[in-house]
């Protein structure tokens, strides 16, 4: 089991990035490798979200991989390093079974820069299922500033909002005991892609802020995301990278439910 | 000693080893071996947590098992009888066993007290149940009297005496006097013809301490030296438990260090929070805020309780009090500042106690150090027996001599003896007024055998009282509550309607006078603020005290509505000060009766939901007696305007919505919505339909309907009794945070 794969400069950037937002959520995790890409499909530790990224052999220059297999990442230490690059500098990956190290090697002009990553053991008792269905009763292609504003104003009243999706708008609202944040966009708006707006049917579910904005933080904010989701039913972000892969977000939802009622009958005079 | 080895049935025993209870403390096995199941009378004076209730579950259930008597229960407290009551109906009902509880209303004989088999009282209660000579009482076979050592507390003490005093008489029945380590436990075994258990055994070890500076000297371990960040001891004592994570309570003097103490550690608190308790908690602050009408108070609470941090006083709502207790209990509040009273309140043990004053202050005594005894009371709310193995409680030293006198003073003292208080004038007021009404004690001799039952006849000769109930029955003769007749002592009608209301003889003779004026009065001068002032004015009413903003508006007012004013206008600087106070009480009556929004109220007089409650429950029994005496005096007309505002007061209603509330189920919430959509009678719902009362706030179907039928047939659904608590109703909904696994 080997590989060795070499990224220029401008898809080193984009795997870093890519990284850099998992690696913000989750500290270690499985990097899977397969002749046509590697990918990251993993939980948080909560197992309230999970990514799943996909870095297809089209954005590599060089993509040598003998066999399947998986490599458990310290990905905070990987982050840490793929943040290195300079601009002038190519990504070379390289592993040898025999050594269980990755190499990391920056190369540009006359100079070379190496780091290697020991592999790491991690238990994976329940690993995300191979097929992921996520039901989506409603769908739209939403500017990333326009939701990262979003989240910020539902930040400022509280730790989830919600999203009510209308067959010509969505609502985003939160609430505290005291203050409430709305904002309503449309279809025809500047922040939404006309034609991508899909609505089956009227979908209503609120989902955990800070989840959402972890993943958000590392999204430019001049990307187009999608956005799919059903009443109480997990959301998914897609961030498309163009033809050479993708890093879909799944997050499970809050789900409003009744306080078991405990006995709060009290009659009772001063101590 | 095993559970499984004693005499009781199965079931008990089964609920018991649940509960993780499988074998009996020492002091336990003790009680047990001085014939706690043989129906003999017992003291037992041991520390709190070390099993007191397990005792009395112990002796109730054989009882009830082996012979047809009831088992009546005394708590000092409602608070704590609702809690015991809580905790017998859990076991007894696995025996189909009744348990209930009596409190408030002083007036009636409970009927539901002869069918019941556990009966958890106030002793105040079974005092009024005495007057009434309830008949049920000569069914008791067992007394289990709680917290006997507050014998030794003005307020209650002269009640509890009295009421063990007249019950112990029947020989048929068990005693059993439940006590904090007293030092003269001996002499209360004696009075009470009792063997003794007294111990300081606790099943979770107690290390007391002072701290001065960062080092706390410890009872019988080693100094220990904290990190010093700041000069206050009592700030480096906080940063030590939170970094410990040790669940804390806090006991602070006053209601305002309570809060500000809370409100300054709850930053610190809250990050140390999990996912899990911040989600109980967030439900539980929901829950605050939805409980109190959206007060700023409660607002400001449910902040706190959000970040795991609370305050407790009686300026809370006794739901708010209730869902911080609750919080506490699950561990999800982890500091809980409090004043003085929850020692004397409901079990709420700590991993880590901090007294951070022993100064108390009171009207009568200024400011004050504790007594030994209610020190220990707070200090032994350190250690939880289900989850610690050590409890510590840390006093706050100022300096290196206030340590010393500290640790001399409470750590290593024993505590003092309790004392009877019977011997002051408004406890024999009423004990002495309620023998004669009753007619158990004809002459001066019989109230004095009446008084040597009691503990301070135990220790004191009766007779030593004789200048002093005298001077009380020379009070009765006057003012005709005691017929004047030199032979025999017999009450007046007058005096035995007192008797039975269970007022202070002198609250009634001053609404008799009040009422006599207010009869001579031209009609419309006799107001709502005439009759709640006159309530107000009398020693039942626990007047707030008027703060130093209040003074102009409150003269203001009195300038416009002396006329109004049913008793004399004060004359001293000291009767102001008390009658301003009185009047600022009758004012938030009048808000409250005028349906002025609570958190009005709470701003405008600078008080706290609890005190709203506190003083609404206190005057409402108190204006209930007012309107039965105006009736048995003939004021009739009078009568009819105290009973309408009795009627208010209640729900906190204007008139208008008298009629709307005689439904069940309808409270002020629902009685207003109601008016306000033009339901203003029960004439005009005869009119309405399901459909348009739905269509109201807090209006289901099923409470639509049930309340057409009351209109149309008047039959009460039972189920709409239920309702009647509104507020309670409400449920509180909240979203859970799921997990992906949820869904794959």
């Amino acid at each position: 089991m080997s590989f060795d794969l070499q990224l220029d400069n401008e898809n080193s950037k984009i795997l870093a990035s890519n990284i850099s937002i998992i690696s913000s959520i989750v500290s270690e995790c499985f990097l899977s490798i397969n002749k046509d890409s590697i990918q990251i499909k993993t939980f948080d530790p909560t197992r309230i979200s999970m990514f799943d990224f996909v870095l297809k052999k089209e954005a590599f220059q060089e993509f040598k991989v003998d066999n399947s297999f998986s490599l458990g990442l310290n990905l905070e230490t990987f982050n840490n390093m793929l943040k290195t690059a300079k601009k002038d500098e190519v990504l070379n990956l390289n592993f040898d079974e025999r050594e269980q190290r990755l190499r990391i090697v920056f190369k540009a002009k006359n100079r070379e820069r190496s780091f290697t990553l020991k592999m790491i053991d991690i238990k994976d008792d329940n690993p995300p299922p191979d097929k992921v269905k996520i039901l989506r009763t409603a769908q739209f292609n939403i500017d990333a500033s326009f939701f990262q504003q979003v989240l910020k104003d539902s930040m400022m009243i509280s730790d989830h909002f919600k999203i009510h999706a209308f067959p010509d708008k969505v609502i985003f609202s939160c609430s505290s005991f005291s203050n409430e944040m709305e904002t309503v966009v449309g279809p025809e708006s500047e922040e939404i892609e006309t034609e991508s707006f899909e609505i089956i049917e009227e979908s209503e579910s609120s989902y955990s802020l800070e989840f959402l904005n972890n993943f958000m933080k590392g999204i430019r904010s001049s990307e187009t995301l999608t956005i799919g989701f059903a009443t109480n039913k997990p959301i998914i972000l897609e961030y498309n990278l163009e033809n050479k892969g993708y890093l879909h977000y799944m997050l499970a939802p809050r789900i409003e439910s009744v306080a078991d009622e405990e006995d709060y009958e009290y009659d009772d005079e001063d101590y | 000693m095993k559970i499984a080895e004693l005499p009781i049935p199965k079931e008990i025993i089964e609920e018991l080893e649940k509960q993780g209870i499988s074998s009996l403390y020492p002091p336990q096995t003790e009680a047990v071996k001085k014939g706690l199941l043989d129906g003999d009378n017992l003291v037992i004076a041991i520390p709190t947590a070390s099993g007191k209730t397990l005792l009395a579950l112990l002796a109730a259930v054989k009882k009830v098992e082996e012979t047809s008597y009831k088992v009546l229960y005394l708590a000092p407290l409602r608070a704590l009888a609702y809690e015991k009551y809580l905790e017998f109906k859990k076991f007894f009902s696995k025996l189909k066993k009744r348990t209930i509880l009596l409190t408030g209303d002083y007036d009636i004989e409970d009927n539901r007290a002869m069918y019941a088999d556990i009966i958890v009282a106030t002793n105040e209660k079974i005092d009024s149940a005495l007057r009434h000579k309830s008949k049920w009482l000569s069914k008791v076979g067992l007394v289990i009297s709680d917290e006997v050592h507050l014998i030794n507390s003005m307020n209650r003490g002269p009640t509890l005496e009295v009421v063990l005093a007249q019950l112990k008489k029947n020989p048929e029945v068990q005693v059993i006097a439940l006590s904090a380590t007293i030092r003269n436990a001996d002499e209360l075994s004696r009075w009470l013809e009792a063997n003794l258990v007294s111990s300081t055994w606790r099943p979770v070890e107690l290390h007391e301490g002072v701290i001065y500076g960062n080092t706390i000297i410890y009872k019988g371990l080693k100094n220990v030296s904290i990190p010093l960040t700041y000069k206050d001891s009592f700030l480096n004592l906080l940063d030590y438990v939170l970094k410990k994570k040790y669940q804390t309570l806090v006991f602070l003097t006053t209601r305002k260090t309570a809060e500000t103490t809370a409100k300054k550690v709850s930053s610190k608190v809250s990050k140390i929070l999990t996912q899990k308790e911040k989600e109980s908690l967030s439900l539980a602050a929901a829950r605050i805020v939805k409980q109190s009408s959206g007060t700023k108070q409660a607002e400001q609470i449910a902040k706190l309780v959000q970040s795991g941090v609370a305050f407790h006083h009686a300026g809370l709502s006794p739901i708010q009090r209730r869902i911080i207790e609750i919080e506490f209990k699950k561990g999800n509040i982890k500091i809980l500042t409090s004043t003085p009273t929850l020692a004397a309140g409901i079990n709420l043990p700590a991993r880590f106690v901090i007294i951070k004053s022993i100064y108390r202050y009171s009207t009568s005594l200024g400011s004050h150090p504790i007594p030994v005894l209610e020190f220990k009371q707070q200090s032994g709310r350190a250690g939880r027996p289900q989850y610690d193995k050590e409890g510590d409680a840390i006093v706050v030293a100022r300096n290196e001599d206030e340590a010393q006198d500290l640790y001399s003073r409470y750590i290593i003292a024993d505590t003092e003896d309790i004392e009877s208080r019977l011997a002051s004038e408004p406890a024999l007021r009423r004990i002495t007024l309620g023998q004669i009404a009753t007619e158990n004690t004809r002459t001066m001799e019989e109230l004095f055998d009446f008084i040597s039952e009691t503990f301070y006849g135990y220790k004191e000769n009766p007779v030593n009282l004789s200048s002093l109930i005298k001077s009380v029955i020379d009070f009765f003769k006057e003012e005709g509550l005691v017929k004047n007749n030199p032979e025999v002592l017999l009450p007046t009608r007058f005096g035995k309607r007192v008797s039975e209301l269970y007022i202070d003889p002198r609250s009634a003779v001053i609404i008799r006078s009040g009422l006599e004026r207010a009869n001579r009065m031209p009609k419309e001068l006799v107001t709502e603020i005439s009759i709640l002032h006159l309530i107000c004015s009398t020693p039942d009413v626990r007047f707030i005290t008027y703060r130093k903003p209040d003074q102009t508006p409150l003269m203001n007012f009195v300038t416009e509505h002396e006329d109004e004013i049913l008793t004399e206008l004060p004359s001293s600087y000291a009767e102001i000060d008390i009658f301003l106070s009185q009047l600022k009480t009758a004012l938030v009556i009048r808000d409250w009766i005028n349906e002025v929004p609570e958190d009005t109220i709470l701003s405008r007089y600078g008080i706290g939901s609890g005190d709203i409650y506190n003083i609404i429950s206190n005057a409402e029994w108190i204006l209930y007696s007012g309107g039965e005496l105006a009736e048995l005096l003939g004021y009739s007309e009078i009568a009819t305007k105290i009973k309408r505002l009795h009627s208010r007061i209640k729900v906190g209603i204007k008139e208008e919505l008298l009629d709307l509330t005689q439904i069940p189920g309808i409270g002020r919430v629902r009685a207003r919505a109601l008016y306000d959509n033009g339901y203003k009678s029960l004439e005009d719902l005869r009119k309405a339909k399901v459909e348009n009362l739905v269509k109201l706030p807090r209006f289901g179907k099923e409470l639509a309907e049930a309340i057409l039928k009351f209109v149309h047939t008047g039959e009460a659904d039972f189920s709409l009794e239920d309702l009647e608590t509104e507020f309670e109703q409400e449920t509180v909904s909240t979203s859970s945070q799921k997990s992906l696994d949820d869904f794959f």
